[in-house]
């Protein structure tokens, strides 16, 4: 605690002295910055604990789906991606048929970035702030970060952990030119890979379609309107000339450019003016079905097909049950299992330490089953509530999938 | 033929149409650890079918279906999926009246001395699992049925689905349908442990009860000797 605390005060006392890490961006982009998506990033100190960072990012589990984290690697079982990409390729311990069948189910954690050198090209501040509120980042990749359950300090303590060997690069000589960088956008196909939400650029593809077809390049491809929050302003340019150099490994190839041509993109990513992206709104909540809903659709359809992934039970699993029954990602334990209609009545371990129904009206008289999947969609618009949002992570379930629980809880829940 | 020799062939039939049928069953296939032992372990396979056939009203099928996956009922050992296959066990049992071979006999041939032993094996069974696992809902209410089955055990019974209601981790209709037997039962005839009670607010939690019985089996739980007014089962 009292180192925490000496590294707030000094933080305190370089931004008094207007001494922040990262230089305050200027002209032309700040006045980019103001217009992008800016105003939902948690403006927050650059200085956070290395060393509580670690063991931060131990306590919530990166490693149980990222690379790079410098941590020990999990035990397939506990590896999410790891498993996944085992059964893709066949390593996996199972019958043949069995693996067929599952590489056509599987959809999500098949790829997750690295966080190998994360710190070479992205701001901790905004690391801390996607911890804490994860966003739709890579349009073409199912999302799948979950919502941690951090402080303010202690995502930024995980950011400096996570950038704790950035290599410093040095800013880029001079500023580039955005309409050259727009032309070059259009002629280097980048738009093949990236969408630039907002941005008047040619050349920009939507995959549509299944993600499994994608090869990994699109997949991970960020959305670049995020990138004037994301990428450090002096690691653009350099990034973009040759990402190899700062990240091995990364899926961003590199492109034959002059460094001037590649400030010029830079200019282009950084501070092309960006139209504010439509509005998203929840989707409106179905009312009750009248047709009979009973357990077997509402398992095919829902529990079986999302949740007992984390909210199993240990006797038929080769790991614990999943995090949402023995806990994981930062999380405790909630011991509940969705995979039988036994089990869905049994309940949970609830905040309070107490075993509760997962049928118990909240506040405004919805269940808690429904509350939580309510809250996932909320989450998804950039409205998270004191109720974490279900699947963790993982995209919210649609109307329809919702109406079918509600509807089975109300009807009495039938066997 | 000989009546062990009936009992074998009776077996045998068994074991080749229900391998048969473990054959050309479907499975959903879901991918993650948590679900690759059901494809990877037959006794796991076993154990899902055996739980399936105890939700359809099957417990004798349960039963057998739930010893493959146990083994000798004698034996011991750490092992999750043996426990889970006890549990089964004992409740199928609890739910077939004791109609089920534990024991090295045949299939058919129940007496009811051997009946009361599968029943106080199923108690007994269920009492040292529900112990070892006070918040698991699941064994609670297993236990509570089993305890319902016997009359000296009624009270605690009745205290034990009760409570498991009010927080409304009951699990099963036929839990539901023990708690409103014993609700109909402390209405009907108040005994030394229901001399508090009083009659009218019983009923209206038996009917309470087999209104959730119902709603959770989507059919009429009541036996047609209860319905009109809150018999006991």
């Amino acid at each position: 605690m009292e180192r925490r605390s000496r590294w707030w005060w000094l933080a305190l006392a370089l931004i008094a002295l207007g001494c922040q890490t990262e230089a305050a961006p200027s002209g032309p982009a700040a006045s980019a910055r103001s217009s992008g998506p800016s105003s939902k990033a948690a403006v927050l100190p650059e200085v956070g604990d290395v060393a509580a960072g670690e063991a931060l990012v131990r306590e919530h589990e990166c490693h149980r789906c990222h690379e790079g984290t410098g941590l020990a690697a999990l035990p397939v079982d506990k590896h999410c991606v790891g498993c996944h990409q085992s059964i893709l390729t066949g390593a996996f311990e199972a019958p043949a048929p069995a693996l067929a069948e599952w590489r056509r189910n599987i959809v999500h954690l098949r790829h997750v970035p690295s966080l190998d050198r994360a710190g070479a090209l992205l701001r901790p501040a905004w690391i801390a702030s996607f911890l804490r509120a994860p966003h739709d980042l890579r349009p073409h990749l199912p999302a799948t970060m979950p919502r941690l359950d951090v402080t303010e300090a202690e995502a930024r303590d995980m950011a400096a952990y996570l950038t704790r060997d950035a290599p410093r690069v040095a800013p880029a000589a001079a500023e580039g030119d955005v309409e050259r960088g727009r032309a070059l956008f259009a002629a280097k196909q980048c738009g093949s890979c990236h969408a630039f939400t907002g941005a008047d650029a040619a050349g920009l593809l939507a995959h549509a379609g299944d993600p499994r077809a994608l090869a990994v390049g699109v997949l991970l491809a960020p959305d670049l309107r995020h990138t004037r929050e994301r990428v450090r302003p002096e690691a653009l340019a350099a990034w973009i000339a040759d990402p190899q150099a700062l990240r091995p490994g990364s899926p961003m190839p590199k492109t034959p450019l002059t460094e001037e041509e590649a400030r010029d993109l830079a200019a282009f990513v950084a501070r092309a003016p960006l139209a504010e992206p439509p509005a998203k709104t929840a989707p409106a909540r179905l009312p009750l079905l009248e047709r009979p809903v009973g357990y077997e659709e509402v398992s095919r359809r829902v529990l079986k097909k999302v949740c007992w992934h984390c909210h199993s039970q240990p006797d038929f699993a080769r790991g614990d049950g999943g995090p949402g029954m023995s806990g994981g990602f930062g999380f405790r334990g909630r011991q509940l299992d969705l995979s039988s209609y036994e089990a869905v009545a049994g309940g949970y371990l609830d905040a309070a330490g107490e075993m509760a129904s997962v049928f118990r009206p909240t506040a405004d008289g919805t269940p808690m089953l429904v509350a939580v999947m309510l809250a996932r969609q909320a989450e998804e618009v950039g409205r998270p509530s004191e109720v974490r949002g279900m699947p963790l992570g993982l995209p919210a379930l649609s109307p329809e999938e919702i109406q079918l629980v509600e509807t089975w809880i109300a009807q009495g829940r039938a066997r | 033929m000989s009546r062990l020799s009936k009992s074998v062939v009776a077996r045998l039939g068994w074991v080749l149409l229900l391998g048969g049928l473990a054959t050309v069953m479907t499975r959903d296939g879901h991918a993650c650890g948590n679900v690759t032992r059901l494809r990877t372990e037959q006794r796991a396979q076993l154990l899902v079918d055996a739980e399936d056939r105890l939700r359809r009203g099957m417990p004798v099928l349960a039963a057998w279906w739930a010893a493959q996956a146990h083994g000798p009922i004698d034996a011991t050992g750490d092992d999750r999926l043996r426990a889970r296959a006890r549990r089964l066990l004992a409740i199928a049992t609890t739910r077939a009246d004791g109609d089920v071979a534990l024991w090295s006999v045949g299939l058919l041939n129940y007496t009811p001395a051997l009946r009361e032993k599968n029943l106080r094996w199923a108690l007994h069974t269920l009492t040292e699992l529900a112990a070892e696992a006070p918040d698991d809902a699941i064994l609670q209410t297993y236990l509570g049925e089993a305890l319902a089955k016997v009359p000296e055990h009624h009270a605690v019974a009745h205290q034990k689905l009760s409570a498991l209601a009010a927080a409304d981790r009951l699990v099963s209709p036929e839990g539901y349908a023990a708690l409103a037997g014993l609700h109909a039962e402390a209405a009907a005839a108040p005994s030394a442990w229901f001399l508090s009670s009083r009659a009218g607010v019983y009923h209206a939690l038996a009917e309470d009860a087999w209104r959730r019985c119902d709603a959770m089996s989507a059919a009429t739980c009541r036996p047609p000797a209860a319905r009109g007014g809150g018999g006991a089962t």
